[in-house]
C-alpha cells in the first residue's frame, strides 16, 4: 500500500515544500506554529478524539478550528483535504507539516547563516 | 484617531524590537484586551531580547502541568505563557504583571543530548556538549547550532523550536580534511530516509554555504539528495556520491565541494 499519487510526487516533499513554506511564512506562521499545529493535527487525527467517520472529515474539523489563529496553516492544509483518499495520504500529510516545521526552522536559519 | 489607537495603548517598549512587537502582536492576536497588552508591553520594555524570549517560553515543569490543548494554546501565546510561568492565572487581565526588570525566568535549554562530534577516518574523535563551546553562553552555542532553539528575529536561537516540540534533536558532527565522508553521507541519507531535513555546511573556493537537504530517494544503485541554499534560493538534485566524492555540486556556480559539517537530526525514544 502506498499514498495517493499527489503525495507520492517528487517534489511534494521539495520544491513544493519549500514554496509552501514561504507562503506560511509571508502568512505569519512560524516553525513552532507549525510544529504546534502537527501536535494538534495527530490528536484530532485520532478516532477515538473526534466523532468525525472519516480521515478527510476529521481534517476539515481541524481547518475550521484552525482558521481563526493560524489561517494560512488552515488554507494549505484545506488545499491539500480533497486529495486526500486514505490513512496512508493523512499519514503522509502530517508528515510533511512536520518537515514543514523543520524545514522551515533550518531554512531561515540558512538565510541568516 | 485611528480605531486601533482608541481601543489600544501606546507599547511603551524603551528598546523596541523585532521580537518585542512579534510578541505584542501574537498577544494581540490573541484577543488579549488593551489592559493586559499595556502591561505586557511594558514588562517586556525592561528585558533585552533574550530575556524577554526566555520569559515567553513555557517552563518545563509549567508545561508538564498542562494537558496539551493548554500547553499548545499557550506555547502560541506569549501572554498567557509568561502569566503561566510566574504562577498566574491566564486570561485574567486583572492581575497585575510584573513590573520591568523585575522578571527572569529561568529556561533550561538545549539537552543533554546535544553533542558536537568530530569524524575522522571513522572514529569519533571528539564528542563534546555543546554547551561547552566558548561562545557567550549555552543557549547561544546552541543556537548556532540550530540544535534545540527557534529563531529570534535577530537570529538567535532560545528555548525549545519547532524541532524540540516535535522531539528531534540534532548533533553537530564536523567533518576535516581527513574525515570519513562516506560514513558522514551515510548518516545523511539515513536521516532523510527516515523524513528527518539535516542542515549542512558546504565549502570550497566559493565559500562556505549553509544548505538544506531536503530529501534522499533511492536512484540507481546509490541515492539522489534535493539540496536547498537558502542564501541563494537554488534547489538542486545531488548524487549522494558526488557529495560523498567531493564533486562540484550545481549550486553556488559549481564551487562547493566539501561538506563540512552536518547537524544531525535524530527522533528522540517515544516521538
Amino acid at each position: 500500500m502506498q499514498p495517493s499519487a499527489p503525495f507520492r510526487d517528487r517534489e511534494f516533499n521539495g520544491t513544493t515544500l519549500l514554496e509552501e513554506w514561504a507562503e506560511l511564512r509571508s502568512g505569519g506562521e512560524t516553525p513552532l506554529s507549525v510544529a504546534s499545529a502537527v501536535l494538534s493535527l495527530r490528536q484530532a487525527r485520532a478516532p477515538s478524539r473526534s466523532p468525525a467517520p472519516d480521515p478527510k472529515s476529521r481534517l476539515s474539523q481541524w481547518v475550521a478550528g484552525a482558521r481563526a489563529g493560524s489561517p494560512a496553516l488552515a488554507t494549505l492544509v484545506a488545499r491539500w483535504i480533497p486529495r486526500v483518499r486514505s490513512e496512508l495520504d493523512t499519514e503522509a500529510l502530517l508528515a510533511h507539516l512536520e518537515r514543514l516545521a523543520l524545514v522551515g526552522e533550518l531554512v531561515d536559519g540558512g538565510r541568516r547563516a | 484617531m485611528s480605531e486601533r489607537s482608541r481601543t489600544e495603548p501606546d507599547v511603551p517598549l524603551r528598546r523596541p524590537s523585532e521580537l518585542h512587537q512579534e510578541l505584542l502582536a501574537r498577544a494581540r492576536a490573541a484577543g488579549h484586551g488593551p489592559a493586559a497588552l499595556g502591561a505586557f508591553a511594558e514588562a517586556l520594555g525592561g528585558l533585552d531580547e533574550p530575556a524577554a524570549y526566555e520569559a515567553v517560553m513555557l517552563r518545563p515543569g509549567v508545561a508538564a502541568a498542562l494537558d496539551v490543548e493548554a500547553r499548545l494554546a499557550a506555547e502560541l501565546d506569549p501572554y498567557t505563557s509568561w502569566r503561566l510561568n510566574l504562577g498566574q492565572a491566564p486570561d485574567t487581565d486583572a492581575l497585575g504583571l510584573p513590573t520591568r526588570g523585575s522578571v527572569r525566568p529561568r529556561v533550561v535549554v538545549g539537552t543533554e543530548e546535544d553533542r558536537e562530534v568530530s569524524i575522522t577516518g571513522g572514529r569519533r574523535l571528539a564528542s563534546r556538549d555543546l554547551g561547552d563551546s566558548p561562545a557567550p553562553s549555552r543557549s547561544h552555542a546552541v543556537g548556532r547550532a540550530l540544535a534545540e532553539g527557534p529563531l529570534s528575529p535577530s537570529g538567535r536561537h532560545v528555548g525549545p523550536g519547532a524541532a524540540g516540540v516535535l522531539g528531534v534533536r540534532h548533533r553537530r558532527l564536523s567533518c576535516g580534511p581527513d574525515c570519513d565522508a562516506a560514513r558522514l553521507v551515510s548518516l545523511l541519507v539515513t536521516a532523510l530516509s527516515s523524513g528527518l531535513p539535516v542542515a549542512a555546511q558546504l565549502s570550497g573556493a566559493g565559500g562556505s554555504y549553509r544548505a538544506v537537504f531536503l530529501q534522499a530517494r533511492p536512484a540507481g544503485r546509490g541515492h539522489a539528495l534535493q539540496l536547498h541554499v537558502p542564501s541563494t534560493g537554488e534547489t538542486a538534485w545531488v548524487n549522494a556520491q558526488d557529495v560523498r566524492d567531493g564533486a562540484a555540486l550545481p549550486v553556488a556556480g559549481g564551487r562547493l565541494v566539501a561538506l563540512s559539517e552536518l547537524l544531525l537530526p535524530e527522533r528522540r525514544e517515544g516521538t
